[in-house]
């Protein structure tokens, strides 16, 4: 690489990123020419010679002030999310959530109240239905009777 | 896997256990270098200091999540960054807020006390003022990777393969050219002061 070269390629660093070739050679000509090496060093130190940026005194103080505001509102916080929500602050969720709860035991325990009642009401068919046959015979003789003719009077006054 | 006797880990790993002294001595420790990135970041010196606390306060809430899987600094410079960029992002959503405005709770307090800077930074042994400015002015001027990068040369002791990380994990080769770059934009932009060697008075 010679100067010329050197330049192009500075040129370039302010249009794109340098491949890693160019990055090598870039190095390894800084490295054996000692002037461009140190105006490398200028910019270096004028980096370095910037002042530092002012911080409060009370900078530290006012953090701890902080992360002890954090860990008042925080207190469980090492333990798991759902005991976090066992915390004062989510009162309303956690009423929400006993709401729900409760609503959902007692549906699936109406649920399960109407289910039983239609099985003990199916039960209670199968058996009348069991014996209806006979029930009906009985019926039918009764009906027979019911429907038999007027006694004829003088016929069974006779028989007497 | 990083060292876990290297002193600024096991100050982390204590601060992990909860131990608030350990946690004091590194915010007195890194306050300095996450507040220099910080502003250079977003230059604003009291949306800076609130974001730095910030930064603490982050590495406070999720030290339970610390692990010592690279330097401290750089998982420290990460957050600082990541803060940094959030508030840039926040701006360039909404211009028009202001940032001076005092916050509700802190009425019957001061909004910061500084240090007396011309007390505590020692010109005369830096830059003149208008060089100083002109530095500054350019580095602001550098694209966001390009300026943390350089600011993170800046404070030393940070390897290219922290940068790479706090960069968003890219590849080392990347990282050379974004400080290369970085470096070729400030020399473009300081050339005059260069030349004239005014960068040498003191």
């Amino acid at each position: 690489m010679n100067q010329s070269e050197f330049d192009n390629l500075l040129k370039t660093a302010l249009e794109r990123d340098l491949t890693d070739a160019e990055l090598a050679s870039l190095e390894n000509w800084l490295a054996e020419n000692s002037t461009d090496q140190a105006e490398w060093e200028v910019l270096d130190h004028l980096l370095a010679a910037l002042p530092d940026t002012p911080v409060a005194t009370n900078f530290t103080a006012r953090v701890l002030d902080e992360v002890c505001s954090v860990e008042a509102a925080q207190p469980v916080l090492g333990q798991a999310w759902w005991q976090r929500l066992l915390a004062p602050q989510f009162r309303p969720i956690q009423i929400a959530a006993a709401a729900t709860l409760a609503m959902v035991i007692g549906g699936v325990g109406y649920q399960s109240h109407l289910n039983q009642s239609r099985a003990e009401m199916a039960a209670a068919i199968v058996s009348i239905a069991e014996f209806t046959p006979v029930f009906l015979a009985d019926i039918e003789a009764i009906e027979a009777v019911a429907q038999a003719d007027v006694i004829d009077e003088e016929l069974w006054a006779a028989l007497k | 896997m990083v060292d876990r006797n290297d002193p600024d880990v096991a100050l982390m790993l204590r601060v992990k256990e909860g131990d608030l002294s350990a946690y004091e001595t590194l915010v007195e420790k890194f306050k300095q270098p996450v507040m220099n990135l910080v502003y250079r970041l977003i230059n604003d010196i009291d949306e800076a200091e609130d974001i730095a606390q910030n930064v603490f306060v982050q590495v406070w809430k999720t030290r339970e999540r610390y692990e010592p899987a690279s330097k401290f600094t750089t998982w420290l410079f990460t957050i600082a960054r990541n803060l940094g960029l959030n508030e840039i992002r926040r701006r360039t959503r909404h211009p028009a807020d202001s940032l001076d405005e005092p916050r509700p709770d802190s009425e019957s307090q001061p909004l910061r006390v500084v240090e007396d800077v011309s007390s505590s930074i020692p010109t005369d042994a830096a830059l003149s003022g208008e060089l100083r400015s002109k530095v500054e002015e350019a580095l602001m001027d550098l694209p966001e990777k390009q300026r943390t990068a350089l600011l993170l040369c800046r404070e030393g002791g940070v390897s290219y393969e922290e940068i790479a990380e706090v960069l968003g994990g890219i590849s080392l080769t990347a990282v050379k050219s974004i400080i290369f770059r970085g470096r070729a934009v400030l020399k473009n932009r300081l050339k005059p002061y260069l030349k004239s060697g005014e960068w040498q008075k003191k």
